[in-house]
């Protein structure tokens, strides 16, 4: 309930006159998408999908719907780039993680990386679920039981000791809450995108000239780390770097 | 310090030595026991060295020309007393008697032997010694049990009654072709004593299995050349040439002690006589004939899968579960029996690895001789993960080996092998129970899931409230209501406390009250009105200055104003609209509305500012 009032909360503060029409005729074009997409027409529902993105909605469904019919059409990285936009909105939808799940699986390039122990596994699937607006939430919440507390030792300072308790844990959920934030924010701006060409070669410059480092296929996440022309630094999971063409990749 | 210690030692000892060297030699004698013997041979020559008694060991060297080895040397010493015209004279004679084997046929001289006494070096006489061929092989040589050794004749009659016999079931073989050799001890004589193996071969260049290794000599009858001898069996082998070529075997050596009846020379040599002793026992070391193997390279055209096998083999493969899951490791035996050298059989080519993983085989080997052939079998043990589900046939691996009966390679399969693989157990996590009892739900294919359900309206949620700055002004409110409720209450413990701070607070509110009731007052009641206002400009100044409203004259008033520091125009004022409020509450009806008002406006502007200065 407290994160539909944030939600509702949110939409009020950033809603401005008109949007509604616009919603309604998004969400026409949505609703036709998923027609077609019923019918087997994934070439015309993902231009359905796409003109409700370009009309300025940002909605994980419809970023969801529009994977979907990228990888019912065989387009793996535009399917994975649009279930990562997707995820990046709706971060605990069990969908949108269970697709890009078996999406990956698909994908050519693997990482060696350690796999993570029981408990690193359960403190990052808490992570992920939790999304910028609920932190928000969050730390708005806590700060509110720091006041509440601090009112309580003003005006009844009879209870003291429970008073201190209330400040305590709202102090530590407040101080954790801007902590997962701060993180949570950072990661949400760390510009990363999807190989969408079945093959690209990154090189060690931001020229074909440079040697040849690795080789990167559809599907794969990497993060943007610099810009030089055409060309982009991007990062690879196992932490390797190199320069592929921008037009190679999709930003999420 | 060790170092210290062992340099120091070294001198003593070389001290030690240096004193030995300097014993008195009288005289040096060499001599021989024969000059004549045979190559392979040995004989003894002695150093016999007179010293005066009390002098230490000498250490003779003697000189050997090329052709000569020392096969050992022992010394002794007697001391012999003489008194010649008188005089006592005590000498000391020292033997040393080297044993020496001739190997090279010619004519030598050993010595002359040297020893070195008081700085001086004695070299004694030289001797000839003539080598000449030796008896034919197989070899007989003795060594001495007592001083006395072995004549050739001697040797001679022990070498025919004495040899053993190496014989190979076959002269010319194929690399890796098992050759079994016999060595059997043909003997005429009832006692043989202490017999024991000298010298064992190596056999270099092969590989060799042990079939018979006497313990102790069973003697059975055979007659060779018309003779009857005692054969027994010492030592049988197998061996399996690893290279190809003409190989030599090295010779078998078998030592043991025969009695040999000495000859008596004459009735009248008294010392033959009293040392007469008709078995005398001497070691006798006898060696196997030569033997020459012929070992032949294997044909040339091996197929790509032989690994090495020589003789004849089956080969089967075996599971250790038909059943099995994908990334389970199953193990797989493939066995390779039959006869020839199980030890040179190689891995067999593993079959191409499309849907196993195979990992590097443990090999054993279990082989015995059976009828002189070694027989058994050799395991490889691998490790393989299927890679895929479903049926998957195990393929067949291939052996390739030579037969040397037939001198031809021979190729066999293992049968594939039918394996069952369940999927892997990643799979099986996703299926999920469907009723208690009941059948599990089987996952049969994966998909990605289906699309979202249809909207009415879409909301855009790339709204982040921390980005908006109208979120974080909202969590100011809750701090603000903390910050007023506690001022609040600051002013109600002020108020409930401080008379004059209620009362200076109070002051205004009450002031304005007084004046809204003048002002009710005006139309009506002229002298109740400016009482009125007399009192709210009275008791304001009385609650802001503290004092008694009742006992506030006008001139009290301007001396509280003047003390609290007004300024003058201030209290003219204030003292202006009380003269003002006394002579209108005393003379009635004089004054207009206007100036009704006037006052009323005076005096609250005069409030306002009163406020401000006090």
């Amino acid at each position: 309930v407290r994160h539909v009032t944030f939600t509702l909360l949110a939409f009020f503060l950033t809603s401005n006159p008109g949007r509604s029409e616009a919603s309604d005729a998004a969400s026409a074009l949505y609703n036709e998408g998923n027609a077609l997409y019923r019918q087997g027409a994934y070439e015309a529902a993902i231009d359905r999908y796409q003109d409700v993105v370009g009309s300025g909605i940002r909605n994980p469904d419809v970023y969801y719907n529009l994977g979907n019919a990228y990888f019912k059409a065989g387009a793996l990285g535009q399917a994975l780039l649009n279930y990562e936009r997707a995820r990046r909105l709706a971060p605990s939808d069990p969908d949108i993680s269970g697709n890009v799940a078996f999406a990956n699986t698909l994908k050519v390039d693997r990482f060696d990386i350690d796999a993570p122990n029981a408990v690193t596994r359960f403190l990052s699937a808490i992570y992920t679920r939790l999304s910028p607006n609920g932190l928000a939430a969050w730390v708005s919440f806590s700060f509110l039981g720091i006041c509440f507390g601090l009112a309580g030792l003003l005006f009844l300072p009879s209870r003291r000791v429970r008073w201190f308790v209330v400040l305590g844990v709202a102090s530590l959920g407040c101080v954790l809450s801007i902590a997962l934030l701060t993180v949570k924010v950072d990661e949400l701006n760390t510009p990363k995108g999807i190989v969408l060409v079945p093959e690209t070669v990154g090189r060690s410059g931001p020229s074909s000239d440079y040697l040849q480092v690795f080789t990167l296929h559809e599907g794969t996440l990497v993060v943007l780390e610099r810009q030089e022309g055409q060309w982009g630094l991007i990062r690879l999971p196992n932490g390797i770097g190199g320069w592929i063409q921008l037009e190679t990749f999709g930003m999420i | 310090l060790v170092a210290r210690v062992l340099t120091a030692w070294a001198m003593v000892c070389l001290a030690l030595i240096l004193v030995a060297n300097e014993a008195d030699a009288v005289s040096v004698q060499l001599s021989a026991d024969r000059t004549q013997v045979r190559t392979g041979d040995s004989f003894t020559v002695t150093v016999a060295i007179s010293i005066d008694d009390g002098s230490s060991q000498p250490e003779p060297e003697l000189y050997l020309p090329d052709g000569f080895e020392l096969v050992g040397s022992r010394s002794s010493s007697s001391t012999s007393i003489s008194i010649v015209n008188g005089a006592v004279t005590q000498e000391k004679t020292v033997n040393v008697v080297s044993t020496i084997r001739g190997n090279t046929e010619g004519t030598f001289t050993i010595g002359p032997a040297a020893v070195k006494a008081s700085g001086k070096t004695l070299r004694s006489n030289a001797i000839g010694i003539q080598v000449v061929k030796g008896l034919a092989q197989p070899r007989t040589s003795s060594a001495p049990q007592s001083q006395e050794s072995v004549t050739a004749d001697q040797l001679e009659e022990i070498q025919e009654n004495l040899f053993i016999a190496t014989t190979s079931d076959r002269k010319s073989v194929y690399v890796g072709e098992q050759i079994l050799l016999t060595y059997d001890l043909y003997s005429q004589y009832r006692r043989i004593q202490n017999p024991r193996f000298g010298a064992i071969p190596s056999y270099t260049g092969f590989w060799a299995e042990k079939v018979f290794d006497a313990n102790r000599l069973e003697q059975r009858s055979e007659v060779v050349n018309g003779r009857p001898y005692n054969k027994s069996r010492l030592k049988q082998v197998a061996l399996f040439p690893t290279l190809p070529g003409t190989r030599k075997l090295e010779q078998l050596e078998f030592i043991c002690d025969l009695p040999i009846r000495s000859r008596r020379r004459s009735l009248f040599d008294m010392d033959e006589f009293f040392s007469w002793d008709p078995f005398r026992s001497h070691q006798v070391t006898v060696r196997a004939a030569d033997i020459e193997i012929d070992v032949r390279p294997l044909p040339s055209g091996s197929p790509t899968s032989f690994s090495g096998g020589v003789g004849t083999f089956t080969v089967r493969a075996d599971v250790s579960s038909e059943k099995a899951a994908q990334g389970d490791p199953v193990t797989v035996t493939v066995t390779v029996e039959g006869r020839g050298n199980l030890h040179g059989v190689g891995e067999p080519p593993r079959p191409d690895p499309e849907r196993f993983k195979f990992y590097d085989p443990n090999v054993t080997v279990e082989a015995t001789i059976q009828n002189t052939v070694l027989t058994g079998s050799k395991t490889f043990e691998y490790v393989a993960i299927p890679e895929t589900s479903g049926r998957v046939d195990l393929p067949s691996f291939e052996l390739t080996y030579f037969d040397p009966r037939q001198a031809k390679y021979v190729t066999l399969q293992t049968d594939p092998i039918p394996l069952e693989v369940a999927p892997a157990a990643r799979v099986e996590e996703v299926a999920m129970t469907a009723t208690p009892g009941g059948s599990v739900v089987k996952v049969l294919g994966e998909d990605i899931r289906f699309i979202k359900a249809d909207a009415s309206s879409l909301s855009d949620h790339a709204n982040y409230l921390h980005a908006s700055g109208l979120f974080w002004s909202f969590n100011a409110l809750p701090v603000l209501c903390l910050i007023a409720a506690w001022q609040w209450r600051r002013r109600q413990a002020m108020l409930d406390g401080d008379l004059a701070y209620a009362r200076r607070h109070r002051s205004r509110g009450e002031a304005r009250k007084r004046l809204a009731e003048a002002k009710q007052l005006m139309a009506t009641d002229g002298a109740s009105f400016y009482s009125e206002v007399y009192r709210a400009m009275s008791s304001f100044l009385a609650d802001r200055l503290n004092l008694d409203a009742s006992e506030l004259t006008t001139n009290q008033a301007r001396q509280a104003l003047a003390s609290a520091s007004v300024p003058s125009d201030l209290t003219n004022k204030v003292v202006g609209v009380f003269e003002a409020c006394d002579f209108a509450r005393f003379a009635s009806g004089a004054q207009t509305d206007t100036d009704r008002e006037d006052i009323l406006s005076q005096t609250e502007d005069l409030i306002g500012e009163l406020e401000r200065a006090l």
